[in-house]
């Protein structure tokens, strides 16, 4: 599990070590040249106190290596060595004046050069030691730094603790709420990192609030509807029970059987609405042909609207395709037809029509029913709503389920009175919809 | 008894009238508020039965204009809104009973009956006068503790008049109790009925009041 702390811990540690190291490069390479000048000062100065007259050759020079780590060499005039510190030298016959540096088996020394009367003086001193001070001042500069870590350790224990301590504060909100508990979480005094999660989980809530409403209130509706084929299921099951005699018990059945149908009609329109709700379209998308749709749909509602003696036909057939899943499509187009059968009386004519016009695919579906009261238009879509001129039994659902269907393939559904009949037109736009000519 | 049934749903309407009809009770049927109206301002129904979701015009509205034009046969509501507050509005706007949907036809019966006994300010619910009983829940008339058979428009015919004891009703008054709208009147069948009754039952049951019509005389 990753946790803020070790992450911030590991972060500032990683950082805060990459400073020190660099701060230590730093301070050494700046040591070193001021230890550099510092020393090279120094053989000047060695060089320069050194006697201004010629040198007798010595006999021989000191033989322990001392800890000293300057070496001389004097030189004479006809290039003899007249002097030498050290009897394993290292120093180069000859050399330039001056400043130089020359690296021998151990290691690279810096050699001044200088004249002096007409001897060469030639003091020397391995790098080494410029080096060992300057890392040894950079050590000692750096060091304390190290106590930071602890330090820095527990400052972000505590710090991010208390930053933190808000957000289990959310955490006993939500985890104390039960399933039916959507309030908003507090805001307020959030710190500005968690006010957007806090933020989007309000949001989550409300749509989840928004969407439970719509749900409890269809479960609500869809329970009291169920009342009214319920209430005749049982008249009719007790009439059929009474029933003395053949013909009057058929009778009855009759009646309880048609009562069932309705029940079952009003329970698949209630599923069919719930599927639909919002949302549950989904990614279920593919390229639909209406004209195959409308002939398809119409061939079903065929022997229907022969027993009536109505004539349902297709119309007109633009090529239009739309992008949308095809059962929806097909209950929404069942719903229309299934309607204008209900409400078309004998003998009368409800024509489907495709049409593709300035790329908006439309279909629509014309009866020569009785039509909706204008003032009943825009409530024809409600849930259960049934007009008050209703004389026929649907549901109530088949409009609102049509609606549902064409909003969510972005369509919009337009009911209007054409003389005698109703026209419901489902107009495709956005990018849902492609014509194709 | 002749009942007036508001119902706009066509299954449940056919079923209840069936049910009624069964048990004797003479039914006429309206599926729209408007209707209900003005069919409940006519005085031959015993009793209403209403329904509140109704097209043109609510029940509830039906029953108010109902009670505020004097009406005061018994209402009972038929209804799918079993809130409490829905029940409390409908018996506070008028109504003498509350019936929530689903419901059985054997309880419609009863609580119609006991509407019925209420109206006619009985306790009772065997009706008797004299030595005659008329039991409204099995159908049994007897007489001197011995049954007696009678037909459905005999037994109908019979208690209407034995509903309100000392009351004379005319020849029309039965004859609406008898038929509602959809059922022919038969002539002369209200005197061929009272014959009969008379044959079974006892000259002296049923008394006539000659140009206005028959009663039962009150007996105790």
């Amino acid at each position: 599990m990753s946790s803020i702390r070790r992450t911030l811990l590991l972060w500032l540690s990683a950082g805060l070590f990459a400073s020190i190291l660099g701060a230590a490069a730093l301070v050494y390479v700046q040591a070193r040249e001021e230890a550099n000048e510092l020393f090279d000062y120094q053989m000047k100065q060695l060089a320069a106190s050194l006697p201004r007259q010629p040198f007798a050759p010595m006999a021989g020079a000191r033989t322990e290596e001392s800890e000293e780590d300057i070496v001389i060499q004097i030189w004479g005039s006809s290039g003899e060595r007249i002097y030498h510190s050290h009897e394993h030298s290292v120093l180069p016959q000859r050399a330039e004046l001056g400043f130089s540096n020359v690296s021998s088996e151990s290691g690279t020394w810096r050699i001044y050069s200088a004249l002096l009367g007409d001897t060469v003086v030639q003091v020397a001193q391995p790098n080494s030691a410029r080096r060992d001070l300057a890392a040894q001042l950079a050590l000692n500069t750096v060091a304390p730094l190290l106590l930071l870590f602890p330090v820095l350790g527990a400052l972000l224990w505590v710090g991010v603790g208390r930053g933190l301590s808000t957000l289990r504060r959310v955490a006993d909100d939500v985890q104390s709420r039960d399933a039916g508990a959507l309030t908003p979480i507090s805001e307020q005094g959030l710190p500005s990192e968690i006010r957007p999660l806090a933020h989007a989980l309000n949001d989550l809530l409300s749509r989840l609030g928004h969407s439970m409403d719509a749900q409890r209130a269809l479960v609500a509706d869809a329970a009291h509807e169920l009342r009214t084929p319920l209430t005749a299921l049982k008249l009719q099951a007790q009439l059929a029970e009474r029933a003395v005699g053949a013909p009057e018990r058929e009778a009855a059945f009759s009646d309880l059987k048609e009562g069932l149908e309705r029940a079952i009609h009003l329970v698949h329109q209630i599923l069919t609405l719930a599927r639909q709700e919002e949302g549950a379209l989904g990614q279920k998308r593919e390229r639909v042909d209406l004209c195959a749709l409308a002939r398809s749909v119409v061939a079903d509602f065929a022997l229907a609207a022969d027993v009536k003696a109505i004539d349902l036909g297709v119309q007109a057939q633009a090529p239009a395709h739309v992008s949308g899943d095809a059962d929806a499509l097909r209950i929404l187009l069942n719903n229309l037809v299934d309607n204008a059968l209900r409400h078309t009386p004998r003998e009368g004519r409800i024509d489907v029509a495709i049409e593709a016009a300035d790329g908006h695919a439309s279909i629509i579906v014309q009866d020569t029913g009785p039509g909706i009261p204008d003032a009943e238009l825009a409530r024809v879509f409600d849930r259960f709503y049934r007009g008050t001129e209703s004389q026929t039994e649907g549901s109530g659902l088949g409009l609102a389920i049509v609606k549902q269907i064409a909003v969510a393939h972005g369509a919009s559904v337009e009911l209007t009175n054409i003389g005698k009949g109703l026209r419901a037109c489902v107009i495709f736009s956005g990018p849902a919809s492609k014509a194709v000519h | 008894m002749r009942l007036l049934l508001v119902e706009d749903d066509r299954m449940i309407g056919a079923a209840v009238l069936k049910g009624l009809r069964q048990d004797g009770y003479t039914v006429d049927w309206v599926q729209d508020g408007g209707a209900a109206e003005i069919a409940a301002g006519n005085a031959v129904y015993d009793l209403v039965l209403l329904d509140l979701g109704l097209p043109k015009k609510q029940g509830l509205e039906v029953l108010r204009s109902m009670r505020q034009r004097g009406n005061a046969i018994p209402v009972l509501i038929l209804t799918a809104r079993d809130a409490v507050s829905d029940r409390v509005k409908g018996l506070d706007a008028g109504a003498d009973d509350y019936l929530v949907k689903p419901f059985d036809l054997e309880e419609l019966g009863a609580r119609i009956r006991a509407l019925l006994r209420r109206q006619a300010g009985r306790a009772d619910p065997v009706i008797r006068s004299g030595e005659l009983t008329l039991d409204p829940v099995t159908h049994e008339v007897c007489c001197k503790g011995k049954p007696i058979a009678l037909s459905a428009r005999e037994f109908a015919l019979l208690a209407a008049l034995l509903d309100r004891p000392g009351a004379v009703l005319s020849r029309g008054q039965l004859e609406e109790k008898l038929y509602g709208w959809d059922q022919e009147i038969e002539s002369n069948t209200v005197e061929v009925y009272i014959h009969s009754l008379r044959k079974k039952l006892g000259a002296d049951v049923i008394k006539n009041v000659r140009g206005v019509g028959y009663m039962v005389p009150k007996r105790t």
